[in-house]
């Protein structure tokens, strides 16, 4: 849960509930007052819907609104038709009925909105949730229910570098190479919220995101939602979509993706001390939304070769390179987007969102 | 680890690089908002209704009007031109166009217009007095809960009269239209550029003005809303096997074979899906027992897709029309027992609708005939646009073989057609053609708004932009003809509402008001009290032998007969009947000796009849 969300949860529970107390208090006391008119129908329009739709922790405002007005009025009719019906036709009973409802549902909102994310000190140097671009991924139902990341203390240690784009640029990043507009923030390309990147290739050179958060990292695992948006490619064309650095310039971890037979690929390498690159197989992926996860591992010590590389497709593992003699390799940035080896056949855009980065934990949808 | 030190500063040499281009942007949106702001509420005091024509609102309208919306068009557009999109200045913009557009006349009439609007606060106010319902003495009372909200609410609120909130209801519905259409529109497209063009147009667009007082303007809400539920959270996708059956052309043949529809929405848990459904049912339940048209337009939409597998709320078609059939069986069945024949016998007869719906209509007066040939040309438009819209859409995707596109963009076509499925079906007193254009207009207007921004396009070039500029003036233009062509005789004066206020205040229940047509503002009061009869032949033909029959068929305690300003134009527009003839006619009225002048004001005269004199 974004810890907005709980920070501000008795937010709606106490404007339903003002609501309630001004409108019982305006019709039972017989009160003559513009004011009455607006309470009163502010409170019919908005309340007896909103206190249920609010249960349903829906990812936009505007779907929050329209169901909880479409929800209200036709609550509010179906009462009062009742009443009619029923012959108890009463004001007085069906605005109680309404305030009750609403209450119950405001109710149920402060028992149900039970905290999944304590909000704790940021550690010395690390920074605080709010100077993190926190990805809210509050897109599907699922994913607002597990997939936040929990805060616990080590969790907060844990994070490295997250950002949905939803600040609708890349000021987010350390930096970028854009290529005019080739690289750009996009609502086209959002998953989550209301942006993503959008990766518009319309010549070889690279276009992508800079992020140079990670620091020596001996652990280093990144998540991001990849689209090919069926971006047009000759048959055998690859290029790479990420690249982990050691240092300013070695490269010491790659994804790379291809279009071979109609399908589009995705394979991911690591490399060991000795400068040789170990890769994994090809993986088919579908022209839609998939989410890319990597678990890259230096090696513990010298002769260890214990150091490895797995790569997840939408939550599948599909390769998992181990036994690599890495341990003097660290990870100090990265690239996203089109990064090297764009080739004259690939023309198009893809894109990508949700883009986190850990040291430990497994990041998940 | 974040260094926010340098992020910071990244931050900031963004902005310096940046600042001088957005000030530049920030200063012409704001400008032209302003500029379009300032120049309409200056011009709104030139309108001068007096001065109308038979064209209606656009014959009185300054140009200025239309220069401050072309101004609110041009923010509109370099909004959408913005790099990142800004989607509160777009709400900003679409909610000024909805104040300019539907609210126009709220500064400038004296009275709620529409004669409808009165009959409707006739009906709340039936609800307040008899805290009951009689289905067999008006087909309103059969579907009633719009009415019974009504009441409640102004009981609530302590209105004197739902008529004090009434005026408000266009701009009121159309405000509640937004968030619908944007759950609509984000279901089938990432590119919100795209879904507030679609917005935009649609209410440039939207011209059949059933927005007003009335359970139709409040039921478009819910269908827009269950609509947008159905296509946020219960999407289906069609079986390999079905598509394999019905995909079967060469074209198509691709769709079956290729990889699972990409969805926008995934699909949600068993808990959500179940408050969803209910929500639906609620919403369901209210629209079927408020209004008689709209629930079947529901059901064909759903059916539809349920049938091609767009739908996974499988049973919901069932259950709407289990709740349409309990409704007319157990609650409307005063009306289906007087009208189910006729009912029956309108099925199939589509030159009755197309005759009532269009060839009936182009009558009147020139200026009528104009406008009636204007919202045919209008309608056109748009349906061919759409259909320009539907065939570059679906073509960039057949040319990409993007399957799951084409499904998700055939749930469009679906319900952009399935409501023309009601035409064969009830000639809805020769309306229908116009509440189908309604149905379909939001899908209408996503494809049209597809011509301009594609799936991925973020960008468009100055031609497309001007093309969206010009296409948007040009509908705003073509808006207030067909929207505000018959607002000669939908205005309505305080003189006229004084005038049938003074027959309320001094008829015995029971009395009769005769009058040359209904267009004036009736039924507000008393609804089952009082009965109204409208007598336009015999007006024109100066018969006041049939005149007078009428006013004696029954025993009536009294009897009245009402002349209005928005009655005399409606004879002047629909009949041809001179505005100089009415001197003549009101004359022989009193030359009869059984009426005397018991009411008028300068824009009303009220005729008392008196009966025969002693011979």
């Amino acid at each position: 849960m974004n810890p907005d969300v709980l920070r501000f949860r008795w937010i709606w529970p106490g404007v339903i509930l003002g609501s309630a107390v001004a409108s019982g208090l305006f019709f039972f006391l017989a009160i003559e007052s513009p004011l009455r008119l607006i309470i009163t129908l502010s409170f019919l329009l908005v309340c007896p819907g909103m206190a249920f739709v609010r249960l349903l922790r829906l990812d936009e405002s505007y779907y929050e609104w329209t169901l909880a007005i479409a929800l209200s009025i036709s609550l509010d009719a179906i009462v009062a038709c009742l009443l009619l019906y029923t012959g108890f036709w009463s004001i007085t009973l069906g605005l109680s009925t309404l305030i009750i409802i609403s209450l119950l549902g405001a109710l149920l909102q402060l028992l149900w909105t039970r905290p999944t994310f304590t909000s704790v000190p940021a550690e010395s140097g690390t920074p605080t949730t709010a100077s993190i671009p926190t990805l809210t991924l509050t897109n599907t139902a699922t994913a607002t229910e597990t997939v936040m990341p929990t805060t616990s203390p080590t969790a907060m240690a844990d994070l490295i570098f997250a950002d949905g784009f939803e600040s609708g640029d890349l000021s987010a990043w350390s930096s970028s190479r854009t290529n005019g507009s080739g690289l750009s923030v996009s609502s086209a390309a959002a998953v989550t919220g209301n942006y993503g990147l959008q990766v518009a290739i319309d010549d070889n050179n690279a276009i992508y995101v800079r992020d140079d958060s990670p620091s020596a990292e001996t652990h280093y695992r990144a998540r991001f939602y990849f689209d090919p948006n069926s971006i047009s490619m000759a048959n055998n064309d690859a290029h790479y979509l990420f690249y982990g650095y050691a240092g300013t310039s070695t490269l010491v971890l790659r994804v790379e993706f291809r279009f071979s037979k109609g399908n589009y690929q995705l394979r991911a390498a690591l490399r060991n001390d000795s400068n040789s690159w170990k890769r994994g197989s090809w993986f088919t992926i579908a022209d839609t939304l998939h989410f890319i996860e990597i678990d890259w591992r230096a090696a513990t010590a010298n002769g260890a070769n214990n150091g490895g590389l797995t790569l997840w497709i939408d939550g599948a593992q599909r390769a998992n390179l181990t036994g690599v003699g890495n341990d003097t390799r660290r990870l100090d940035h990265m690239k996203l987007g089109a990064v090297s080896g764009i080739d004259t056949g690939t023309r198009g855009a893809y894109y990508f969102d949700g883009f986190e980065s850990r040291r430990q934990t497994y990041i998940g949808p | 680890m974040i260094n926010t030190a340098k992020v910071t500063l990244q931050i900031r040499e963004k902005i310096g690089q940046n600042s001088s281009l957005l000030v530049l942007e920030f200063a012409a949106i704001a400008s032209s908002v302003l500029i379009s702001v300032g120049l309409y509420l200056l011009s709104i005091k030139d309108i001068h209704l007096l001065n109308m024509t038979d064209l209606g609102l656009a014959s009185v309208l300054p140009w200025s009007i239309y220069v401050s919306i072309l101004f609110l068009c041009l923010g509109f557009i370099l909004t959408l031109k913005q790099k990142t999109l800004r989607e509160p200045l777009l709400f900003l913009h679409v909610i000024l166009l909805i104040m300019m557009l539907y609210g126009v006349t709220l500064p400038v009439e004296e009275a709620p217009r529409f004669n409808v609007t009165w009959r409707h606060a006739g009906l709340v106010d039936y609800v307040q007095r008899n805290e009951a319902i009689h289905p067999s003495s008006d087909a309103y009372l059969n579907w009633p809960g719009f009415f019974i909200l009504s009441a409640f609410v102004a009981e609530v609120a302590g209105l004197k009269s739902i008529l004090d909130i009434a005026a408000y209801a266009s701009v009121f519905n159309n405000l509640l239209y937004i968030g619908a259409l944007m759950m609509i529109f984000r279901s089938v497209t990432r590119n919100r550029r795209l879904a507030w063009l679609a917005i935009w147009l649609f209410y440039v667009a939207n011209w059949i003005a059933q927005d007003y007082f009335s359970p139709q303007g409040l039921n478009y809400f819910l269908y827009l809303t269950i609509l947008g539920i159905i296509l946020c959270w219960f999407r289906g996708n069609p079986s390999k096997r079905f598509l394999e059956t019905f995909a079967r052309p060469r074209f198509l043949r691709f769709l079956s074979t290729s990889v699972p529809s990409k969805e926008l929405r995934p699909t949600i848990t068993t808990d959500r899906s179940v408050a969803l459904a209910l929500c639906l049912m609620i919403l369901a339940a209210f629209s079927v027992s408020s209004h008689q048209l709209t629930p079947f337009a529901i059901l064909f939409c759903v059916t539809a897709l349920t049938v091609l597998q767009f739908n996974s709320f499988r049973n919901l078609p069932l259950i709407i029309g289990m709740l349409i059939a309990a409704w007319m069986i157990f609650m409307a069945a005063a009306f289906l027992k007087g009208n189910l024949t006729s009912m029956l016998q309108d099925i199939g007869h589509l030159e009755e609708v197309f005759h009532q719906g269009v060839t009936k209509r182009l009558d009147g007066s020139a200026g009528h005939t104009f406008i009636v040939r204007f919202r045919i040309m209008f309608t056109l438009g748009i349906w061919g646009l759409a259909l320009l819209g539907v065939f570059f859409r679906f073509r960039n995707s057949f040319k990409s073989h993007n399957s799951s596109k084409i499904l998700s963009d055939a749930r469009f076509l679906v319900l952009a057609f399935a409501p023309f499925a009601l035409i064969p079906l009830q000639l809805y007193g020769g309306e229908m053609m116009l509440r189908v254009y309604l149905f379909t207009l939001p899908f209408m207007t996503f494809f049209i708004a597809s011509l301009v921004y594609s799936e991925t396009q973020v960008d468009i070039p100055w031609i497309k932009t001007l093309a969206t500029g010009l296409l948007s003036i040009g509908l705003i233009a073509g808006f207030f003809l067909a929207r505000y062509g018959n607002e000669k005789i939908d205005q309505f004066t305080a003189n006229e509402v004084d005038a049938v206020q003074y027959f309320y205040e001094h008829a015995p229940a029971g009395s009769l008001l005769a009058a040359p047509s209904p267009h004036y503002p009736a039924k507000f009061l008393g609804y089952e009290q009082y009965k109204l009869k409208f007598l336009p032949d015999p007006v024109v033909e100066d018969d006041i032998d049939s005149i007078i029959a009428t006013m004696t068929a029954k025993k009536y305690p009294e009897s009245y007969f009402i002349i209005s300003r928005s009655q005399q134009s409606f004879l002047y527009i629909f009949y041809g009947f001179p505005m100089e003839n009415w001197e003549p006619f009101e004359s022989d009225l009193l030359a009869s000796g059984q009426f005397a002048t018991v009411y008028s004001n300068p824009d009303a005269i009220i005729f008392k009849y008196i009966g025969s004199k002693p011979e």
